[in-house]
């Protein structure tokens, strides 16, 4: 058989069982099946959050202006406070208000619905820090700050480059060990290459690109092509004493289960997806929907997804770049948002957004540079929506938690950021202290989520 | 933009697909080997003594295995000419060949009317992978590949780096030039050139202003420092981290060194000062100090002050200077070296043994010839250390060896079978090889400073971090690219690239204002299959020449065995099934696991 054929023949199976597993999806979710997922979507670079979540009330919008004139010019829709998105403030900021920019319509609009909340200044922390106990050396700080891979290491899993497991996945570990759910290759997805926050102990990272998982294309070709299959499978190969090649063999291994697995699940599901851009970020999390959609056919009940974007290390033509990426972002936020609710499953899908770091405010000609804390958003329909957990620190330089040149130090850890999340998905409070031994430097988890 | 081929939607209908595979007889053909090589390979033992003499070329599984570290892969004329002769007298041979450049390249592909194709575009990547496959100086080649997943410029971004080949084209051409010559004066051409600059941002840098807080960009002072010189701890000769009283790593620097660094690259801007030229010229000469643009402050990092006032080239120099003289170079850029050309997880010793021909700029040959300039930093006599090394070549541990790069498991696969008409021109899938479902990496294209994989990466979950030790190439290893891989080869060990459309292609090409004669395109990367055809009939002779050629007779008998099997069931009944069982055999020893580790 023509490989052509043979896509279009394998297409027409998919279409004709499509509604019927549609409708039992829905119906699933509304009779309160035990289902959630916790989707990361991290910003590669270091995402300007001085840039995202801007000062509106007029006082600080000056401030910011001046520490950002050089940039302001140069943009392309003018971050002008009549074209900044008004975010409502809670009362404790008093005078204070924000806005997102004029990029991020989309995400404003689900703020005001409630579906859509901001998490200010956090960042990854071993205890609370200033900028005096900074200066004096007296606090302990997480190593290699302002290093981007060993940050988004540090995010991701509390160490710098190297280390072995991420929160993602020692959640789903917790989960497993209390019965919430199984040990299933499709627990942990990831259609970039950010592996360590999905690791656990039980849990492993599954790749998927373009919505479907790998196939051999040329035992397509075949009808019966088991023994080549069984060889590319790797259930063929020798053994070998080198520590690498057996790594490689288990890898081959459980990649082609799974992908089989995988392929066979979505065959068997079928779902009509809204709409989703064509930005490579939107068409990962529309891979991360199909998913989701498939989650019975993958026998799992919880979930945690990475998805991942570059680019947001804006050393340079700043004006020019981050508003392409913030559109981008913004509107593969709301396509998921749309696509999940389409689900049903709204209330048990959370997304949040993660970076490197933040920026400084100081502008360094036309770019910024690299910082610590930074503004993130948080998504869902159990979230508490439409307000702003945390501290934005004031857009000004030496104040208490500027740790030069406007690189915020975050108020928040992200460990509690973690341990709300993994609270929500279903881990007790003293899994969530041996996962997050810093947690108790600090005030406790934030309340992320309504009851 | 770049949608003239899709590849794999290919029609090649394989003769097999009548019969099947794996439901046939299986062939009982007794031939007498007439592989000579196989013959030699059963009397090799791998030396335990250090060298002593030259004997790297002494069977062809050395030679093999010496020429897939230090080549982008062993031809059958290679294996015929240097069995047996010096590898000594090969490595400075290799050293005086004329670089095959880039530059080159671009001037080929460059519109005569001013105007842009995608075929300009890509003229780095055709030039890479021309002289990947066919330069003579291949050496030369291969560590500039190496040097470049170090200091790592990309023309993923979009961005001037890929609309100005020649920005890249001139950085390759940088490491080419310098791949023999001293990492010191590397870092300073590299630290020049326009395409850095544009990549770390530091090319119209601006010395800050504190009246309105403007400060200097941090991006390169950050970056040379942790990624093309000294890591972020402080290391031990033999590479490893040295520690402090509780234990510690030891951080080399602060964010203020950054801060304090960063006022030296500040200042270069593009050599405009030809008359009339084009920006893809101004792209291809070192950048320029700006007096008005340099900051005319101290400069104060590591431990070192430059002085008010200092300008922008004597800053560099003074600042390349004492960023060089740290103890860390040495260990931070050979240990990433080896990893690139041998072994993902050298021994310290080995690392130190290469680390000390760094710093002494000089190594003594097999064969007892000295090479080297005798200056710190020295990479002809780093080069030889690394190559030379008993490690490298016969001390082999279950810790030994690495997974073989994509990249370089194509450009075997061109080179192995002598493929005609090396033409990437007309290869549009060679355009853009960072597709999971074909190489998940292209030269001269990561998506990050961080290169495609991190020296330090080691999968989590896996034997290989539960005993410690890293394997770079991992980190683009995945459910996606193992299948990926195996389709992208696929495609051309079976020939699918001469299945080409000429009208359709021709239609593109025209449509694109790319000057080429699509009629060209079915003759380009021709493989044949000439020798190999010889050894159809005889599954067992054709394995065992295809393991020697590919993978220095890595591949256990067990492993064989099964390729074997596979072959026999295949039909040799029409005159096309030879070359089909041919290439299957190819394909099915690219993608074993005792293949793919290259040890």
């Amino acid at each position: 058989m023509k490989r052509r054929d043979f896509l279009k023949l394998s297409g027409a199976t998919m279409m004709s069982t499509s509604l019927l597993s549609l409708s039992q999806a829905v119906a699933a979710a509304e009779q309160g099946e035990d289902y959630k997922a916790l989707v990361c979507v991290f910003l590669y670079g270091g995402m300007d959050c001085h840039d995202t979540i801007i000062p509106l009330d007029d006082s600080n919008y000056q401030q910011w202006a001046k520490h950002r004139s050089s940039l302001l010019s140069a943009y392309p829709t003018p971050r002008t406070p009549q074209n900044l998105h008004a975010l409502s403030t809670p009362s404790r900021f008093n005078q204070r208000k924000f806005a997102l920019p004029p990029e991020m319509a989309g995400l404003a609009k689900l703020y005001g619905q409630g579906q859509l909340s901001v998490i200010g200044n956090v960042g990854p922390l071993l205890e609370p820090v200033n900028a005096s106990r900074l200066e004096q050396v007296t606090a302990s700080v997480p190593p290699r700050l302002f290093s981007h891979n060993d940050q988004q290491s540090t995010w991701m899993s509390g160490k710098t480059e190297g280390a072995q497991f991420g929160w993602g996945g020692l959640i789903n570990d917790a989960l497993i060990n209390t019965g919430k759910t199984q040990q299933t290759p499709f627990n942990a997805i990831t259609t970039a290459e950010a592996d360590l926050w999905l690791t656990g102990s039980n849990t492993f990272p599954y790749h998927v690109s373009d919505g479907k998982a790998g196939i051999i294309e040329i035992l397509e070709e075949f009808d019966n092509n088991q023994a080549l299959a069984d060889y590319f499978a790797g259930k063929e190969s020798s053994s070998s004493n080198n520590i690498l090649q057996q790594d490689l063999d288990t890898l081959t291994r459980s990649a082609m289960a799974a992908n089989s697995q995988y392929n066979d699940a979505i065959a068997n599901t079928s779902f009509t997806l809204p709409q989703f851009p064509t930005t490579p970020l939107a068409q990962q999390l529309k891979n991360v929907c199909q998913s989701i959609a498939t989650r019975q056919q993958l026998n799992t009940k919880r979930q945690v997804y990475i998805v991942g974007m570059g680019g947001f290390d804006t050393h340079s033509g700043q004006a020019q770049s981050l508003p392409k990426l913030q559109s981008a972002l913004d509107g593969a936020l709301v396509a998921f948002n749309t696509a999940i609710a389409s689900l049903g499953l709204e209330k048990q899908v959370t997304l949040f957004t993660a970076s490197d770091f933040g920026r400084t405010l100081a502008v360094n000609g036309d770019g910024t540079d690299h910082g610590w804390g930074a503004h993130h958003f948080i998504m869902g329909g159990a979230v508490h929506g439409g307000t702003i957990f945390g501290d934005i620190p004031p857009p000004e330089l030496n104040h208490a938690f500027d740790a030069g040149s406007g690189r915020l130090i975050p108020t928040t850890a992200v460990d509690q950021l973690a341990a709300s999340l993994g609270s929500w998905m279903g881990v007790d409070d003293n899994a969530l202290l041996q996962i997050f031994p810093n947690l108790k430097n600090f005030s406790g988890k934030l309340s992320l989520f309504k009851a | 933009m770049r949608t003239i081929i899709k590849y794999f939607s290919v029609w090649c209908v394989l003769t097999l697909t009548a019969t099947g595979c794996g439901g046939g007889s299986a062939q009982e053909t007794e031939v007498a080997p007439t592989n000579q090589h196989a013959t030699d390979n059963t009397e090799i033992t791998e030396p335990s003594q250090p060298i002593a003499v030259d004997n790297v070329f002494a069977t062809p599984q050395s030679t093999a295995s010496f020429l897939h570290q230090t080549t982008f892969g062993a031809t059958p004329q290679q294996l015929n000419t240097l069995v047996g002769t010096s590898a000594s007298k090969w490595f400075i041979d290799q050293i005086a060949l004329k670089p095959s450049l880039k530059m080159s390249s671009v001037a080929k592909y460059t519109p005569e009317d001013g105007g842009f194709n995608t075929l300009f575009v890509e003229s780095t990547s055709i030039g890479f992978w021309q002289d990947a496959i066919t330069g003579e100086d291949q050496l030369r080649q291969r560590v500039a590949f190496a040097l470049s997943e170090i200091l790592v410029v990309s023309n993923a971004g979009g961005d001037e780096l890929t609309d100005i080949p020649a920005a890249v084209a001139r950085f390759q051409d940088i490491l080419i030039e310098h791949a023999f010559g001293n990492y010191r004066e590397l870092i300073e051409a590299v630290t020049y050139s326009p395409a850095m600059g544009t990549y770390l941002t530091y090319l119209g840098n601006q010395k800050g202003d504190e009246q309105t807080g403007r400060m200097p960009d941090e991006n390169y002072a950050r970056e040379i420092l942790q990624l093309f010189t000294l890591g972020l701890v402080e290391l031990n000769p033999d590479g490893s981290e040295k520690r402090d009283r509780n234990d510690q790593a030891i951080e080399l620097y602060t964010n203020k060194d950054i801060t304090g660094l960063a006022r030296v690259f500040t200042g270069l801007v593009l050599d405009e000062s030809g008359a009339e030229q084009a920006a893809q010229e101004e792209y291809a000469l070192p950048m320029v100090g700006d007096p008005e643009l340099h900051s005319t402050k101290a400069k104060s990092f590591l431990g070192y002050t430059i002085a008010a006032g200092t300008d922008v080239n004597q800053s560099i120099t003074l600042a390349l200077d004492h960023i060089f003289s740290h103890s860390n170079v040495g260990p931070f850029v050979v240990k990433q070296l080896i990893q690139r050309l041998v072994t993902s997880n050298p021994s310290p010793s080995y690392v130190a043994r290469a680390v000390e021909s760094f710093d002494s700029g000089s190594y003594v040959l097999p064969d007892g010839t000295k090479v080297g300039a005798n200056q710190r930093g020295d990479l002809t006599a780093t080069i030889a250390a690394i190559i030379f090394d008993k490690e490298a070549r016969s001390e082999k541990t279950a810790r030994s060896g690495k997974l073989r790069e994509p990249i370089l498991r194509f450009t075997q696969w061109a080179r192995a079978f002598e493929v005609k008409n090396i033409t990437p021109e007309y290869q549009e899938p060679l355009w853009d090889t960072r597709s999971a479902n074909a190489l998940n990496q292209h030269p001269y294209r990561s998506s990050s400073v961080f290169n495609f994989f991190r020296p330090g990466y080691s999968a989590p979950g896996t034997l290989i971090s539960q005993n410690q030790l890293v394997a770079p190439e991992f980190q683009i290893t995945n459910a996606s690219s193992i299948p990926g891989y195996i389709n992208f080869m696929t495609y051309y060990i079976f020939g699918y690239q001469q299945d080409v459309d000429v009208a359709d292609l021709q239609a593109d090409y025209n449509a694109e204002n790319i000057p080429l004669d699509a009629r060209q395109a079915v003759y380009s990367f021709l493989a044949d299959y000439e020798y190999e055809l010889t050894l159809a009939d005889d599954p067992k002779a054709l394995l065992a020449h295809l393991n020697l050629l590919l993978s220095a007779d890595q591949l256990t008998e067990h492993t064989v065995n099964k390729i074997t099997q596979i072959l026999e069931t295949l039909p040799m009944e029409e005159p096309q099934d030879s070359l089909i069982r041919v290439q299957w055999a190819i394909l099915l020893v690219m993608t074993s696991a005792d293949y793919l580790i290259q040890k």
